[in-house]
């Protein structure tokens, strides 16, 4: 009997994701069709906590797609910095020395302004399914409300995160929870997204906690304060002119 | 005469710091504000003896903000300690019209690529060593009186012409103090002794092709052309040569001594738990210039600048550089550490060290190059 339980519980589980009759794929490309957005522009700002008290970075992005985007810091201590990412690209503005730094390779897992975001985790990662295989390990109840438990483990080397562990809301098809993992298996970084509002048709949350699982005592909030998801974008806003501007 | 320009920039300086509390909170909605406050205590070594330098050092930075394709800025500099002075390193206008942008106004143009040497620059010139502070974040922040037109070519290819009616300021000319001769600019401008010159820069798969031409009508009279690539395969590099032709007396047996040449290498390692580690690695190459030691003169056909920066935290970085000789085997080392533990605020603490003879190029009684520099930088 021992041998037979946990057969006929795997049995269970394979019937319950039958049942479900969606896929991991179809997950994903569902949560891409509400994040993924082709002119948005967010006002928002970035609260990094630590032991000695916490430092606020206000900032202005623009995306178009899920490779274009361009980022500006408008606080005072970074007023004027920019982040321009394309594809796999990355480049970096410096207004008082008129210098363009570009970021390729490992500079991408760089931390932001000393924050537990990384530029790729600022400005995305680009097609989840081109970069991660992807597998529906079950259906969970958070805070009353039906999630899809994914787990994503990277098609490629090089990636930020070899392996993460993700919970899209059945309904709305946003990430709410999401964990990263080293290659070995090691916790990263844990991140929660909240206030979740519905703009222009979509569910966006506007608020999101990044935790460095290494660290004690530290964490990164980002707030939205606007949002527009049908921005009026210039065409050649993701360009070297407009970085440099 | 001088000194009474002093006294007026003394007692000017002096308002403006006091006024600098003041003015964020009074300016219009359409004018961004900040303000940078750095106190510093020195130990240093002058003419064999120690002495203590302190001073503050405020800068005003206001930048428009409300209008996307009209952009104006304007930075103050003031500095009270062993002498009281202030600057305006820029002030410029930027103008976006259909097609191009136009920039007028005391600012930077960085041409070719490279943190400490970089032949590209053949604007401001970036091939002499520096024989000063090694502490700040660009280690090459000359501005001048200038007008540019940036024509766009695609998202990651443009064409920029520039004009420089002053030239480029003379830093040997300016013996070292802060205060700019306000006099300076208005000596008589001819046609004939304008600088300026064009710049493209390409992308090329992952590489960056920089070409551009610029001729210095006024300081040295001379033709710049110049080429500067960059990339990434494994590291970041660049790789830059331009060749100065003298507008005049030429004397084509010293060809060699008009070529400059550089080359850097740039790594970032992340070591996790935001621990960072970059390495840096430049050289300036001058094949006409001496190869053996002299005991004079010390024109020098090489000189490396190698640095070490390590983020054991997020607030906390500590960085090592050097300028190194290899023709007379003379450095000047520098160790810096960095802590931001508020928001804004930077306590630093900096160490000056040279190592070389009495005729080197780095010599270790060499005034203001022995230092010891412990300061906070605010910025609100």
């Amino acid at each position: 009997m021992r041998r037979i339980m946990p057969l006929i519980m795997a049995m269970g589980l394979i019937a319950t994701l039958s049942m479900s009759a969606i896929t991991a794929e179809e997950i994903i490309a569902n949560v891409e069709r509400n994040k993924i957005n082709e002119a948005e522009r967010i006002d928002g700002s970035m609260t990094i906590s630590d032991r000695f008290g916490s430092r606020v970075k206000t900032f202005i992005s623009y995306a178009a797609g899920a490779d274009k985007m361009l980022l500006e810091f408008t606080n005072p201590e970074e007023k004027g910095q920019k982040i321009l990412r394309l594809k796999d690209e990355i480049y970096l503005y410096f207004p008082e020395a008129e210098e363009v730094i570009h970021l390729q390779g490992s500079a991408l897992r760089d931390s932001v302004m000393g924050s537990d975001f990384s530029y790729e985790d600022m400005t995305g990662e680009g097609d989840i399914l081109d970069q991660y295989k992807v597998t529906l390990l079950g259906e969970e109840n958070i805070d009353g409300r039906k999630h899809y438990h994914l787990e994503l483990e990277a098609r490629k080397r090089g990636l930020a995160y070899p392996k993460q562990e993700a919970w899209i809301d059945a309904e709305t098809w946003v990430m709410t929870r999401a964990n990263s993992y080293s290659l070995s298996g090691r916790l990263l970084k844990e991140m929660e997204l909240g206030d979740i509002r519905q703009v222009a048709g979509k569910y966006v949350p506007h608020y999101i906690i990044m935790r460095d699982a290494m660290k004690k005592n530290s964490s990164t909030e980002m707030r939205i304060q606007s949002i527009d998801l049908q921005a009026d974008l210039p065409p050649d806003i993701f360009s070297l002119e407009e970085l440099t501007w | 005469m001088k000194a009474r320009c002093l006294r007026y920039t003394s007692a000017a300086a002096v308002l403006i710091l006091a006024a600098l509390a003041l003015v964020p909170a009074n300016l219009a909605a359409e004018v961004a504000s900040s303000v940078t406050i750095t106190g510093s205590a020195s130990v240093l070594r002058v003419e064999g003896a120690t002495q203590l330098l302190p001073g503050v050092k405020a800068s005003l930075d206001l930048d428009s903000e409300g209008n996307k394709n009209v952009k104006g800025y304007f930075r103050l500099d003031s500095y009270i300690g062993q002498y009281v002075g202030i600057d305006v390193p820029q002030a410029y206008l930027k103008v976006r019209l259909p097609g191009f942008r136009l920039t007028m106004g005391k600012t930077r143009v960085s041409w070719g690529d490279g943190f400490v040497f970089n032949a590209g620059d053949v604007v401001f010139g970036s091939m002499e060593t520096i024989s000063g502070d090694l502490s700040g974040a660009t280690l090459r922040s000359e501005t001048a009186w200038l007008g540019a037109v940036y024509i766009p070519l695609g998202a990651f290819s443009f064409v920029e012409a520039v004009a420089l009616p002053y030239g480029v300021p003379d830093p040997e000319a300016e013996e070292g103090t802060f205060t700019s001769d306000p006099l300076s600019a208005s000596l008589p401008m001819y046609l004939h002794q304008l600088s300026g010159g064009v710049r493209g820069v390409f992308k090329l798969g992952r590489t960056t092709l920089e070409t551009g031409y610029y001729a210095s009508g006024r300081t040295k009279a001379e033709h710049r052309p110049y080429l500067s690539l960059h990339g990434h395969l494994l590291v970041d590099w660049n790789l830059s040569a331009a060749i100065a032709i003298p507008m005049f007396d030429l004397n084509w047996e010293q060809w060699d001594r008009w070529l400059g040449i550089s080359a850097g290498l740039f790594h970032l390692v992340n070591l996790g738990l935001n621990r960072t580690l970059s390495f840096r690695l430049e050289a300036a190459i001058h094949p006409g210039a001496d190869w053996k030691e002299i005991a004079a003169g010390r024109d020098y056909g090489l000189f490396l600048f190698p640095e070490v920066a390590f983020s054991p935290t997020d607030t906390l970085s500590l960085r090592l550089r050097s300028l190194i000789s290899p023709v007379d085997l003379s450095t000047l080392n520098f160790l810096s550490v960095s802590w931001n533990i508020y928001q804004g605020l930077n306590i630093f603490s900096n160490l000056s060290v040279p190592i070389g003879d009495g005729d080197d190029q780095y010599q270790w009684d060499q005034d203001l190059l022995t230092a010891w520099t412990v300061g906070m930088e605010f910025v609100y």
